[in-house]
């Protein structure tokens, strides 16, 4: 690899450019971007199975409640029933204690047979999950993605 | 901007139908079409390996589909697809993180390996020292390196998908290009 130390940011680019190209060395499968489309549309259009509700309806009010609770514990406040959480304060929280990923969290609150079966089901995913926050007037998707409203 | 090659629709053309409730299905399908490519390409060089590509593709299109009401118009329909690729590469790279409870360090060794393992790599030996110089690169200025380098994004489009200042990327991409200099001359 030749010196370019001396060179200012573009023509460094272009040496690095010129040496190496800017082609991404990596393939894909055979057909993969024909059948893509299709796969992903199966995703989208299916409705989520609906019989999957009950099976976390009881302890998702549990879980609402622990994560509540923990946010109380860490924003200690003089009179919690007279300052309501903020969506900021929750998302500080989630963000501080790296709880995005729900499954965690859920697994919190669910016997290890609930566990076993959820993740045996190929139909639940960590959205099925969000979703059932959503309906549960947590909107994860709100405090966790302002960036997509643009 | 969309794939070359494809019947190519401009964001006036598309928006409407994608916001018929009659032509959105059919309409979101011809956007899937049109960047894809683009979109696959600027998350397997976050992820390096296809199989976790295609999960964070798929996600990327699912989670643009479900929030295709709040997308307002006010930037191009590539550059909002370029924001949810982004945050959900960063997303799988996290949860990789905490699931196996791995610093940042041994994520980027890991899919380091990964590169001089993979069948699917088609580089010759410069190309592969550069995919690897990448890797040692922070998360943010590899991405800026990867949208500026490999895209050929401009620094106002790469400052509208990660709501960065186009000062602080021109610094990033500096940085970056000069520590992929001194990786290469030292390996």
């Amino acid at each position: 690899m030749s010196d370019h130390s001396h060179l200012s940011e573009e023509e460094q680019e272009a040496a690095l450019r010129s040496q190496i190209g800017n082609r991404t060395p990596f393939e894909v499968p055979k057909d993969y971007f024909e059948s893509f489309p299709t796969k992903v549309q199966e995703r989208y259009t299916t409705p989520r199975k609906p019989a999957f509700a009950w099976k976390i309806w009881v302890p998702v009010g549990a879980l609402a409640s622990i994560l509540l609770a923990m946010v109380f514990l860490s924003f200690p406040v003089s009179d919690p029933l007279d300052s309501p959480l903020t969506a900021e304060e929750i998302q500080e929280y989630l963000e501080q204690e790296a709880v995005d990923d729900l499954d965690w969290v859920v697994a919190e609150v669910l016997t290890d047979e609930e566990i076993t079966e959820l993740i045996a089901d190929p139909n639940v995913g960590a959205e099925d999950l969000e979703d059932l926050f959503l309906e549960d007037q947590i909107n994860l998707s709100d405090v966790a993605e302002p960036a997509l409203e643009f | 901007m969309p794939e070359p090659g494809k019947n190519i629709l401009s964001d006036e053309e598309l928006l409407p139908r994608l916001r018929d409730p009659e032509q959105r299905n059919y309409a979101f399908n011809l956007l899937v079409r049109q960047f894809q490519e683009r979109v696959y390409w600027h998350i397997r060089r976050m992820v390096i390996d296809h199989e976790d590509a295609n999960d964070v593709m798929q996600n990327t299109f699912v989670k643009a589909w479900r929030n295709l009401d709040k997308f307002r118009g006010d930037a191009a329909l590539f550059t909002w697809l370029y924001r949810i690729a982004t945050n959900e590469s960063l997303t799988f790279l996290k949860k990789k993180r905490q699931r196996f409870f791995l610093p940042i360090v041994d994520v980027e060794n890991e899919l380091s390996q990964r590169i001089d393992n993979d069948p699917g790599f088609s580089g010759d030996e410069i190309e592969r020292r550069l995919q690897q110089a990448i890797l040692t690169l922070p998360e943010k200025q590899r991405l800026v390196f990867n949208m500026k380098y490999f895209d050929d994004l401009k620094y106002d489009e790469i400052s509208t998908i990660l709501g960065t200042s186009v000062g602080a990327l021109k610094a990033s991409y500096h940085h970056a290009v000069k520590k992929i200099e001194q990786n290469l001359k030292s390996t």
